[in-house]
């Protein structure tokens, strides 16, 4: 292992002989929570409840009862009926954030691509924690999941055989990142907001026992894979945070394998957990559903692979099964839904502006023009000061252009914005727009202020023109102004040796 | 004459909305009301109509387009047929709108970089492969602008109007409102000198420029290749827009060259570039790749038919349909349109075009239409019971969204009103990926029955049946019966 590898723990439950979540790290925590299987007919539901976590088992403990090939990753395993639907739940506290990947038999579920411990620097194929509070199927629209239903490996349902014909992994692949030392604190420093929507999201975790007769297939394989399930509206949020944010190499895998009930008495010795709940049980119990939706953040768009994944009930439906309109294709108008507290516009604005701000005093510039960026997008009470600090960070990071256009911007918020007009005309020098950098210092000369800029523009305005003469005379102005004034003396010795 | 909103033309289509089609001419949405779908009915400005000539060359350019068939990469040509004395060209709507609103809402720039880079190489690689297909038909397109890339409401992009600029070329019309146009026109075209591929080269790689810069920097296309360098020297960025990919530049400038020779010409190899430009970037192969067109042959031959139906010329029709059902005879709306064919003509449904149809529910168990069509076509013979059952059938498989045309078609059945049907339109992308995985699996599964290894091979036919309109593939017909063998 690693030696940076998290640790892992279990929560045991009292009094039981299984595990129902797993701790990662200091403080990550993952949980498999039973829900109702939403149907798959083409309209978008909200998020059912959790109706009851599912036991987890460590692999190690039932060594002489598994499949040997489980042997060789660990990890854990739960049981689960043919058709049940799930849902991941992540939590951790939000002044230590952490990410995950979740894989499907070893496909991304945010990305539909083959599973990879390395953390990509241009696409987010994860989940930040605990932002993303819970994570109900793969991402297939913008805002939008497909729900994660277990199914049988050899049959071609699974989201692994749809995207690499095989079935050889099945069950869920997750990886935990940590956060980049230095970035986020290592114990709780105060209450801020996030700390308080968090606190309010919970889901309902409301128990409900199914009654009647089973519908579900038992198969005698003992791995289930996942396959897709009908609409589910989720957004998987944005790492507003960026790459950069994450430990690379402080990271855990885990294994968590999906055995059928009847296997996993087999292997356990304990029962089997009722059968899931219908729908119609589920109406009829008036279970309600949840919104999730946070405005405030942008969700990620879906890769195209996703988006055509099939269904269970299209593939049976493709395969002539009979009795393809089974129960999750039951369901009427949905009522009774909670919204669950996002922050409000103000609320986002002031935390992204206050850590696009200490991004900015760190110097990471490209995390502070992402934040100051969702400030801008956000669209309410943005400042001349918000284009100013985007276009400095764009100038640290090179991009001068766009540091040039933001400088306007700001400009165009409120005219006698000084930063802007510094930044703005240290950005047209670098891109050696010697006319509008003269306006520019023009401009900053009428300022008593930034008089001593105005004089260095000047005179890079004119040295940028060729106009070595007055180049000299301006750097000598501010040479007077300013004795020791390192650019100017450059500025007069690249002049003078022009002219001679 | 001028078509407005609401009005009913031809008997055949009912005009919903009108557009500036540009210079030389109007488009218009229409509903067809017997194929039940939007179509654009484009037709040229009628005060610049001249010559009978004029409008023969006009209809003879549409004609061409119109051979194209169906791709995944051109936007459909139907037909052309004057209507109320105006020659119009009848297309395939597109609802996504052009390349060029797109860039000027800033709707091609959603999303973050990766995202909207993807979008930008995936619509060039896109106009590339349609420009290619229009190339080796010897059709130039000699007007190839973001105004005629077409995007479905998935955002693939279609090539549209072609050749509609050769017809109404300057010489023929007012200088001002001619067909071409100079932001996006290649030196030659400036010059009126003939034109090659290489003209279309250029004003494709200009309508790349353009996506890249954020519209239209510069006057004349004449100035591009100097608009590239600059904006290349510049950093290659416009503000809020991906930077230009280096490799994406280089093959611009090839395409940019001022002398027609020197450039390269030949869109197949400049779409495998594109795509090759993609793959360096994001790691994966472009959505928009090679398409094997045999797959789609059949439907093409099939709605070239039904158009021509549209048009009153019958032979051309049975020649279309025996063609059709030549290249694929287990083509669902082929059998049927010929057996409907058979029928107005006999007043006796043909039993081989129904074997056909049964023969196809063996092949696609998750398909209705064969199931549907076989009910209309029992119906017209008196069979009313099978006919019921089949019907049922086919609404038991049928998704919801599919109910509504089954019951408009079932009430015209009812009637004896019905006409022959188009195949189902298809989207490039889709269809990419869609056809990329069905070769792969079906090699596969050729390999696993080649090794003896059954179960493998069964999982891999069974695979290859889930992907809607290959079911009845005959490569998958024929590996279905060795498996079962």
């Amino acid at each position: 292992m690693n030696s940076d590898a998290l640790e892992i723990c279990l929560d045991k439950v009292t009094g039981n002989q299984f595990f129902d979540e797993i701790i990662v790290g200091r403080f990550t925590r993952i949980s498999f929570h039973r829900t109702l299987r939403i149907p798959e007919d083409g309209r978008d539901y909200p998020l059912p409840a959790a109706l009851g976590r599912f036991p987890i088992h460590r692999v190690e403990d039932y060594a002489d009862k598994v499949p040997t090939n489980w042997l060789k990753d660990g990890g854990f395993f739960i049981p689960i009926y043919q058709k049940e639907a799930l849902f991941l739940q992540f939590e951790g506290p939000i002044w230590h954030p952490t990410i995950a990947k979740v894989c499907v038999g070893k496909i991304n579920a945010i990305t539909g691509k083959q599973y990879s411990a390395a953390l990509s620097k241009t696409h987010q194929d994860y989940v930040v924690i605990p932002h993303q509070k819970w994570l109900d199927g793969v991402c297939s629209g913008e805002g939008l999941v497909r729900q994660f239903v277990a199914m049988p490996l050899g049959q071609g349902y699974t989201i692994e055989a749809q995207i690499t014909d095989e079935e050889r992994f099945g069950g869920f692949q997750v990886v935990v990142f940590e956060c980049a030392s230095g970035r986020f604190h290592e114990r709780n420093p105060s209450k801020d907001y996030w700390i308080k929507a968090a606190e309010s999201n919970k889901r309902s975790t409301r128990l409900y026992s199914a009654s009647g007769p089973l519908w579900f297939d038992r198969d005698p394989d003992v791995s289930m894979g996942i396959a897709a399930g009908g609409n589910i509206k989720q957004q998987i949020q944005k790492d507003s945070y960026g790459v950069e944010s994450w430990n690379p190499n402080k990271m855990r895998n885990l294994t968590i394998h999906l055995v059928n009930s009847k296997s996993y008495k087999a292997i356990t010795g304990f029962d089997p957990p009722e059968s899931p709940i219908t729908a119609e049980a589920y109406e009829s119990a008036r279970i309600p559903w949840f919104s999730d939706y946070d405005e405030t953040v942008p969700a990620i768009k879906p890769t195209s692979i996703f988006k055509r994944i099939m269904s269970i009930s299209v593939i049976e439906k493709r395969r002539g099964i009979s009795g393809t309109k089974d129960r999750a294709q039951r369901l009427a108008a949905i009522q009774n839904i909670h919204r669950i507290r996002t922050p409000d516009k103000n609320e986002a604005l002031h935390a992204f502006r206050s850590r696009a701000y200490e991004s900015y005093s760190k110097n990471w510039w490209d995390s502070a023009v992402r934040e100051i960026s969702y400030v801008i997008d956000l669209d309410v009470d943005v400042r001349a000061d918000d284009f100013v600090l985007r276009s400095c960070c764009n100038y640290h990071l090179g991009n001068f252009r766009d540091g040039s256009i933001d400088a306007s911007l700001g400009l165009e918020r409120d005219q006698k914005c000084v930063e802007a007009l510094t930044w703005r005309a240290y950005c047209r020098k670098k891109l050696g727009e010697h006319e509008d950098l003269d306006e520019d210092a023009d401009a900053l000369l009428q300022i008593r202020e930034t008089e001593l800029i105005g004089l260095e523009m000047k005179a890079e305005a004119a040295l940028l023109a060729g106009r070595y003469d007055d180049a000299l005379k301006t750097a000598m102005r501010l040479k007077t102004r300013h004795p020791g004034h390192i650019r100017a003396d450059e500025i007069c010795h690249e002049a003078q040796k022009k002219l001679l | 004459m001028n078509f407005r909103k609401d009005d009913i033309i031809a008997g055949l289509y009912q005009i919903h909305a009108s557009f500036g089609g540009g210079g030389m001419g109007l488009v218009h949405r229409a509903r067809h009301f017997v194929w039940n779908i939007d179509v654009a009915i484009k037709h040229p400005r009628p005060e610049f109509l001249k010559s009978r000539c004029q409008v023969d060359e006009f209809q003879s350019e549409c004609a061409t387009w119109a051979s194209l068939g169906l791709d995944p990469f051109v936007a459909t040509c139907y037909y052309s047929r004057e209507i109320e004395g105006l020659p119009c060209v009848v297309a395939e709507f597109l609802p996504g709108g052009s390349l060029q609103d797109a860039i000027q809402r800033r709707e091609l720039y959603q999303g973050d970089e990766d995202e909207c880079l993807s979008r930008i190489l995936t619509i060039a690689a896109s106009t590339a492969w349609g420009l290619s297909r229009a190339h080796q038909a010897r059709l130039l397109h000699c007007d190839v602008k973001p105004g005629n890339m077409l995007l479905t409401d998935h955002g693939t992009a279609k090539i549209a109007d072609f050749g509609l600029a050769i017809a109404f070329r300057p010489s023929k019309l007012e200088a001002k409102a001619a067909g071409l146009t100079v932001a996006f026109a290649s030196p030659e075209q400036i010059r009126a000198e003939p034109l090659t591929p290489a003209a279309d080269v250029w004003s494709w790689a200009a309508s790349m420029l353009a996506m890249f810069t954020g519209g239209v920097t510069w006057e004349s296309g004449v100035a591009c290749g100097a608009v590239l360098a600059g904006f290349m020297d510049e950093g290659g960025k416009a503000y809020r827009i991906p930077p230009m990919p280096g490799s994406f530049a280089a093959l611009l400038g090839e395409c940019l060259h001022f002398t027609p020779n020197a450039r390269i010409s030949d869109f197949g190899q400049i779409a495998e570039r594109v795509c090759q430009c993609y793959e360096e970037i994001f790691g994966e192969p472009c959505p928009a790749r090679k398409q094997d067109l045999e797959l789609i042959s059949a439907d093409s031959l099939n709605n070239r038919a039904v158009s021509r139906f549209d048009l009153g010329d019958i032979a051309e029709v049975h020649r279309l349909l025996d063609e059709a059902l030549t290249v694929d005879p287990l083509h669902p709306e082929a059998n049927f349109n010929s057996a409907l064919l058979g029928y107005t003509s006999t007043r006796k449904v043909s039993q081989s075009f129904l074997d056909g149809l049964e023969q196809v529910t063996q092949f696609d168990l998750g398909e209705y239409r064969p199931w549907f069509y076989r009910a209309c076509l029992l119906n017209l013979d008196a069979r009313s019971q099978m006919a019921a059952d089949f019907l049922g059938k086919a609404r038991e498989i049928a998704e919801t969204r599919e109910m509504p045309e089954i019951q408009r078609l079932w009430d015209l059945a009812t009637q004896r009103k019905l006409t022959p049907v188009l195949s189902p339109p298809i989207s490039g992308e889709d269809f990419a990926l869609d056809s990329e995985r069905f070769e792969r699996l079906m090699s596969k599964a050729e390999a696993a029955i080649r090794e003896h290894r059954t179960d493998d091979a069964k999982r891999y036919v069974m695979m290859s049946g889930d992907i809607p309109n290959f079911a009845r593939h005959p490569r998958r017909r024929r590996a279905l019966t060795k498996v079962n063998q």
